[in-house]
């Protein structure tokens, strides 16, 4: 039987894709990654005296740079773009007709996450110029492109849930978009202060915190500027798949960072998924 | 058949329906009306599966909108009081939308988008913008929404709200033709002419209680008193103690010498009889007038104990 795309979808693409604001948005995107990545190319260039070509370091350097920036950027476009979705419908007075129609809260859930992820696809895709450069310049490997597009796409998910969560529980997009944005920054500038605060204090009572030192570092997998650090370590280390970690002379081998802060992501996300859908389903709210 | 069935709903300590218990027959055109506050809007978002009732229940053709939502969401076609709009989206592909909403096969849809389109008489719009039309276009637009799946209730909050004069008339001769096609339409409005012309039946709330529910015809005829107009061709003195006297009158309010207006309980009979004795006193009757039953007149009787 044929089945058709999700009109929720369709319709957020062909609405947001219409407007000018599309445009600018992609033009600012990649204004500002490739912007930043020319002053770190030029910095390294001139620190190097010269001699960038053929230098791995310069090559690698301009890559994490453009990975990094395209990450911030969307850990704020993002839950931004995913927030604005349901509250906007209950602005725009749509979404009684929605909830009237035969389309379930997981279909309407998933069109409004799809269109946010195609759009940072779009993105992402657009700046594909940018990081075939850095291949020009040496240093970077395709393995390492792909992990750090799966940490960044698994973390634009994330966000993105967190965003349409906020959506289905505020009434304007304006409220939804604060509370998306304060959780989203509290995830990203929150939990590195409590990895570094919290073990401080632990050891101020216990000599051996190595344990809670792997769980931090665990805990710190989904972030996904962390994730980045410790995988671009990782993969100059040759470890790519795990990590080895030391507890009390015990070695023990976890999967890599990223594929835990990948996991967990997936985890987290799941949990926004089902949040937002028993929200919006009718017979159960707003009683 | 839709049936209420002592449907309450309760928004923490505010009542906003209180029991309303009735059924409506498949194919009625049911006016839904009360004032500010009566709990239309509330019955018609717990018909249209968007609210839970706090107890009770309503069904249509047997399907409970509690225990089977999804169902009913399949059976009717709710147009709310407000028409929201999509940016940058065109008539044809707003309707588009909403059939692949009611998954709409796509082989029909085409043909099917161009008939509602005709039906409510927009199809030189169907490349416009939805924002860029009229009040009364948009709704409708709304409807033809509301008609996609063909449902077989049709539930309109305030359609005919903000809408001038013709498109109120367009409005309500387009609902004229669904009510022909057998459709069962629930229809909440202020605009009482309007529910007067388009209604077989009348549910009449007040503080989220029903206050009368029957027929059109059997509400206006059930009114208890009517105004008499009697105008004379010159003062008769004895017309106002004949009136006085009368064992249907109320009141009598001499307006000018030549000029009363009688309030009189009674029916075609009792008016007939005061015309009778009019003449046999020979009072020079230049006009005698029954003013009609007017929904407006049996709204302000109905609802008068409550506020």
């Amino acid at each position: 039987m044929h089945r058709e795309i999700n009109p929720i979808l369709i319709r957020e693409l062909r609405g947001r894709m219409r407007t000018p604001r599309a445009f600018w948005l992609l033009v600012g995107f990649l204004t500002a990654v490739a912007g930043t990545a020319l002053l770190v190319y030029t910095a390294s260039y001139l620190s190097s005296n010269g001699q960038s070509s053929g230098n791995n370091t310069v090559g690698n350097t301009v890559f994490f740079t453009l990975i990094v920036t395209a990450m911030a950027i969307l850990t704020i476009m993002a839950p931004v773009m995913a927030a604005g979705s349901i509250a906007g419908e209950r602005e725009r007075q749509t979404f009684d007709l929605l909830l009237t129609s035969q389309l379930s809260a997981g279909t309407i859930i998933f069109g409004k996450i799809l269109a946010t992820l195609a759009y940072c696809g779009l993105l992402l895709s657009a700046m594909t110029p940018l990081i075939a450069m850095t291949f020009l310049m040496g240093g970077v490997d395709l393995g390492e492109l792909f992990i750090m597009y799966a940490i960044i796409c698994a973390s634009v998910l994330l966000f993105t849930c967190c965003g349409i969560y906020w959506s289905t529980r505020a009434n304007t997009p304006l409220t939804a978009i604060g509370f998306a944005l304060a959780t989203v920054l509290g995830f990203v500038f929150g939990l590195p202060l409590l990895a570094v605060t919290i073990p401080t204090i632990w050891a101020q009572f216990l000599n051996d915190t190595a344990v809670l030192d792997a769980v931090a570092n665990i805990g710190l997998a989904a972030h996904p500027f962390i994730a980045m650090y410790f995988t671009d370590t990782a993969i100059h280390q040759q470890q790519i798949w795990t990590h080895v970690v030391n507890i009390k002379g015990v070695t023990i081998t976890l999967p890599a960072t990223w594929i835990i802060g990948i996991i967990e992501s997936w985890i987290i996300s799941i949990a926004f998924i089902v949040a937002a859908m028993r929200r919006i389903w009718p017979m159960r709210t707003r009683s | 058949m839709i049936v209420f069935d002592k449907l309450r709903k309760l928004y923490g300590d505010f009542c906003a329906l209180d029991g309303l218990d009735c059924t409506i027959p498949t194919g009625a055109t049911v006016g839904l009306i009360g004032p500010n506050g009566a709990g239309k809007t509330t019955s018609m978002r717990l018909l249209t599966t968007l609210i839970t009732p706090t107890s009770g229940d309503v069904s249509i053709d047997g399907i409970s909108v509690t225990a089977q939502p999804h169902l009913v969401r399949r059976m009717i076609g709710y147009m709310p009081d407000t028409f929201g709009v999509y940016e940058a989206m065109t008539a044809a592909e707003y309707l588009d939308f909403y059939a692949r909403c009611y998954h709409i096969p796509v082989a029909t849809r085409p043909a099917l988008i161009n008939d509602l389109l005709g039906l409510v008489d927009l199809q030189t719009k169907r490349d416009a913008l939805v924002m860029s039309l009229s009040r009364g276009m948009a709704q409708r637009l709304s409807l033809a929404r509301a008609l996609l799946h063909d449902p077989q209730v049709l539930v309109l909050d305030e359609p005919a709200s903000g809408l001038d004069p013709r498109a109120r008339i367009e409005l309500r001769a387009l609902l004229h033709e669904l009510h022909d096609q057998g459709k069962t339409i629930l229809i909440s409005s202020h605009i009482l002419s309007d529910l007067a012309d388009l209604c077989t039946h009348l549910i009449i709330l007040e503080q989220g209680k029903l206050v009368a529910y029957d027929t059109l015809t059997a509400l206006l005829s059930a009114q208890q008193s009517r105004r008499i107009v009697i105008q004379t061709l010159a003062p008769t003195p004895a017309l106002y103690a004949l009136v006085t006297h009368f064992n249907y009158t109320i009141s009598v309010d001499p307006q000018l010498p030549t000029h009363y207006i009688v309030q009189m309980n009674g029916d075609d009979a009792a008016q007939a009889q005061l015309l009778k004795a009019c003449i046999e006193h020979n009072i020079p009757v230049q006009q005698f007038s029954s003013e009609a039953n007017t929904l407006e007149r049996t709204f302000l009787q109905v609802t008068a104990g409550l506020n």
